[in-house]
This record gives C-alpha cells, structure tokens and sequence, in this order.
C-alpha cells in the first residue's frame, strides 16, 4: 500500500474531552458554585494516532462502545477539534454520513426534505434538481414523497435518507453504522452502492459492530481499545477483537 | 493539494444553497400548522400598535410628531426587527445542534440563515406600514427610503457582531435567552417606541434625559427621520453606528471563528 496516493493523513491525533462533573448552565448555578467549581475531568478518547488511509481504500474501524470510533470519525470529519499538536489532512471532497437523515424535519414533505438533507450533506440545489428522480426512484417512496415524513415507516426513513446520501459526490465518505438500514433486500442494494464506490476508487471509513460487512468489504481494519489503536487485515484484527 | 483555502472557495456555491434553504425551512416551519400561517408575522406588532395607539393617541395629538399612527407603527415594527434579530441571532446555534453535531459546515450560514428570518418578517410588516402611510397620505422622500434602508441593513450588520458572541455563549450559559428577553422587555418601555417625548406631560426632565441617553433612542428617532417624522436626519449618528457596526462584526466574527471550533463538545 505504500505506493498509493494517500487520502487522509493522520499525525499524532490525541482528543482529550474535559468533563466538568457538574455542568452549569444557569448564571444561578455558575454564581452559586463560583467558589466550589467542581472538578473537571479529563477523558483521553485518543491517544496519539498515526495513520494513512490510502485513496481507494475501504477501512474499517471496529472497537466496543465508547472505544472512540465516532469520536474519530467527527474528528476527520472536523466536526470536533483534536488537542493541539493533532494533524488530519485529506486529499478531494470528504462527505461525512455520521447519521442518516441529518436535519430531516417530520413536518415537511420526503421531497422538500431531499432538498433539507441534500444541501446539508454538501449538496448544490442545481445538482438535487437533476438528481431528484434517482432519490425517488432508490428510496422506492413513490407516490409518498409529498407526504410529510412524519407519516412515513421507519424503513421509509432510512431508505430516502440513504437515497440522498448516496448522491453525494464525494472522494472520501465516513461511514458510521449506516449500511445496516432497510430490510435485508434494501441492504443488499446498498451494499451494492458501496462496492460500487469502492469500483470508482472512492475512498470509505467504515464503523461497524457487524463483523461479518467488515470482513467483507474492508482492505484494512483499525481496532480501538481504551484509546490504544492497532491496524491490519481483517480477519487478524477480527480475531484480536473477538478474542 | 491540502490547502483549506481552495476547498472553501470550491465550496462557495453549496454554502449560498445550504444558506438558502436554512432560511426556508426555518421561515416555514415556523408557521407550519398553523391556520393564519404567514398572518403571524404581522400579528405581534400589529396587535401592539392597535393597543398602544388606543391608548397613547391622546398624548399623540397633542405632540409634534407628525402623524401618529405612522410615528407608532415606525416604531413597534422596528423594535420587533431588532428584538428577533437579537433572539434569533442569539438561539441560532442551539436550533441547530442536531446538525451541528453531524455535518461540518461554516457554523456562520446557522446564525446568518437566523437573522434574516427577521429580516423577512421585517419586509412583511412593512407591508402594514405602508399600508398606514398611503391611507394617511404621507408623502416619502426617496432620500428618507434609502436612509432607512442604511439603518437597516445597519442594525443587521451590528445584530450579526453580536450573534457571534451570543449564539455560542447561549450554549454555555442557557440563562442568557432570559436575561436578553428581559432587557428587551425594559428597552421596549424604556425607549419611546410607543410613546413621545415632546409635549409628553407623563416624564419630567430627568426622565427625558435617562431615556435620551439610551442609543435605542436615537435609532428610533432616525427611523421616524427616515419616513419624514418631526426629527431631522441626522449624519453623525448614522456614521457613528456604521462604524461601530461594521466593528462588531469584524471582532465577532474573529471571535466565533476561533470559538466555534470547539462548540460541538458544548452541547
């Protein structure tokens, strides 16, 4: 892999969140407590983090709750700020789906919610104009797509928020535990998205607690532990995760 | 092929169109359900003029202030434009948490998409201002039009300064909503937004001063020179809130810029 082209390049990441025990959020509480601050504590997430994730590549990230596997994902994503001395930089358009159906708004129809979620995602209202039968068409929302989302199934949901962000035009796309939505069948299909991805050279990172899509579909998995990190193929990281 | 400078500028048109349709939905979803929809924009500071003016058109009368329900109707519509670009400004942030936690995008389109919800709703109550001026008959100079144009796209620029600073310590300090409803409750009976100060036997001397020494106060009587009202345009004062607008938004942005990096572990 060291001859390829690298599309996130990670030097020395450490997040180190400070938690005050005792958050005020009042002026009352911050008056009252003035002498008696509590302690803020600090929790390490990460520590340390050297990576190059190589442009074409579908990486894994795998590790128990709160091993810090979104919290790396909002990192590269710039949605939080790493400890000083951290370097993340990455090559082309990086569009990150940390969430299905971010912004999406029950009042408003499936069709203006495409323009909602699409322009969030990145998207220009120009590129949703000539996109907006494909989302249709993918989600298989038919005739619902001008009915408030409020009245649609969760299955609805998720299959018209994937539709959307599968339109993203993207080098990079952060994947965080997005692919297990729909019904098996619609699974399959957007599994077939993916791979299709991974065809243009698409660059994927991927969180999952299903062993067997990272198995699958990852060249190189990064297993996280209690802020330590190791990397390698998939099924030996698999293994040192199952064991 | 790292640079963050050409990725912004590549950026420029999705960030207009996330701009614009921020400002939709939220224009949208804040009348949504309701029966009389967009009529409530209008309602507020429409129902405070009825009230006010049965009430305070005596003392109008008999001021110099040219027509009085104009005079009013300047007032309360424009202390409503600042009062919502304040409040809008100031939750813009915590509206948009949801998001904000998710996507990275320039944090400022939350706060700009805000406050040109009450810009908006400025444009709809003018409506009901010209309405009352064309029955009235009160001929507007073009000079006067544009001069309240300046001190509105002025009050935006300096409400925009401030939002930068309020938006992100709203999030830290939830009392600050309260704290900024009230001291817009006591500008509102502090300032003569609904009220005169010539020939006004209510207030003495001294209460004149106080409410003289407000800055509000001069805005208001701009406004009411804008539309021709007894006051005079006047230079200084239009300069002087440019300059210290312009220098609000400069240091705000600054300021929300480095600030805001961190806001997603404050929510």
């Amino acid at each position: 892999m060291n001859n390829k082209e690298v599309a996130i390049k990670i030097r020395n990441l450490s997040k180190t969140f400070m938690i005050r025990e005792n958050t005020k959020y009042t002026v009352k509480e911050l008056v009252v407590s003035f002498f008696n601050q509590g302690r803020t504590k600090s929790y390490k997430v990460l520590d340390n983090i050297n990576l190059d994730i190589y442009k074409g590549e579908f990486f894994g990230i795998i590790g128990g709750n709160g091993s810090g596997k979104s919290t790396l994902l909002k990192l590269i994503a710039g949605i939080y700020k790493p400890d000083d001395g951290s370097h993340i930089d990455y090559a082309g358009k990086l569009v990150p789906f940390l969430e299905l159906g971010v912004g999406f708004n029950p009042d408003l129809t499936g069709r203006e919610n495409i323009y909602l979620n699409g322009t969030i995602l990145g998207m220009t209202l120009k590129f949703i104009n000539t996109k907006i039968k494909d989302i249709i068409e993918f989600a298989e929302i038919g005739q619902y797509i001008d009915m408030p989302v409020k009245n649609y199934s969760s299955g609805m949901m998720v299959r018209l928020a994937f539709s959307i962000a599968i339109q993203s035009k993207a080098d990079i796309y952060l994947l965080d535990e997005i692919l297990s939505v729909g019904d098996a069948r619609f699974q399959q299909k957007s599994i077939k998205i993916i791979y299709e991805f991974k065809r243009q050279g698409k660059t994927i990172v991927f969180v999952n607690h299903s062993m067997d899509a990272i198995r699958r579909l990852c060249d190189r998995v990064m297993l996280l532990k209690k802020g330590e990190y190791v990397v390698g193929k998939p099924d030996k990281i698999i293994k040192m995760y199952t064991n | 092929m790292f640079s963050e400078f050409k990725r912004r500028f590549s950026n420029r048109r999705q960030y207009i169109d996330l701009l614009w349709v921020f400002v939709k939905t939220s224009f949208k979803m804040r009348y949504q359900n309701s029966i009389l929809g967009v009529f409530w924009v209008m309602a507020k500071p429409l129902l405070t003029f009825l009230l006010m003016f049965q009430i305070w058109s005596g003392f109008g009368k008999n001021s110099q202030v040219g027509i009085f329900p104009i005079y009013l109707l300047t007032g309360v519509v424009f202390f409503t434009y600042f009062q919502e670009l304040v409040i809008y400004g100031q939750m813009s942030l915590l509206e948009k948490a949801h998001i904000i936690l998710k996507v990275s995008f320039p944090r400022q389109i939350a706060v700009v998409s805000s406050l040109l919800n009450a810009l908006i709703n400025l444009f709809i109550n003018l409506i009901v201002v010209f309405f009352i001026i064309f029955i009235n008959r009160l001929a507007l100079k073009p000079e006067g039009m544009l001069y309240f144009l300046f001190l509105v796209i002025t009050l935006f620029i300096f409400c925009s300064g401030l939002a930068f600073f309020t938006s992100i310590l709203t999030i830290r300090f939830r009392d600050l909503k309260n704290i900024f409803d009230l001291g817009l409750f006591l500008l509102f009976w502090s300032t003569p937004v609904f009220y005169t100060l010539e020939n006004n036997p209510l207030f003495d001397q001294s209460a004149i001063d106080f409410i003289n020494s407000i800055p509000f106060t001069h805005l208001l009587n701009q406004v009411r020179a804008s539309f021709g009202l007894y006051y005079e345009i006047d230079p200084n004062f239009a300069l002087t809130f440019f300059i210290v607008s312009v220098t609000l938004l400069v240091i705000g942005w600054r300021s929300f810029s480095v600030r805001v990096k961190k806001i997603a572990e404050y929510f």
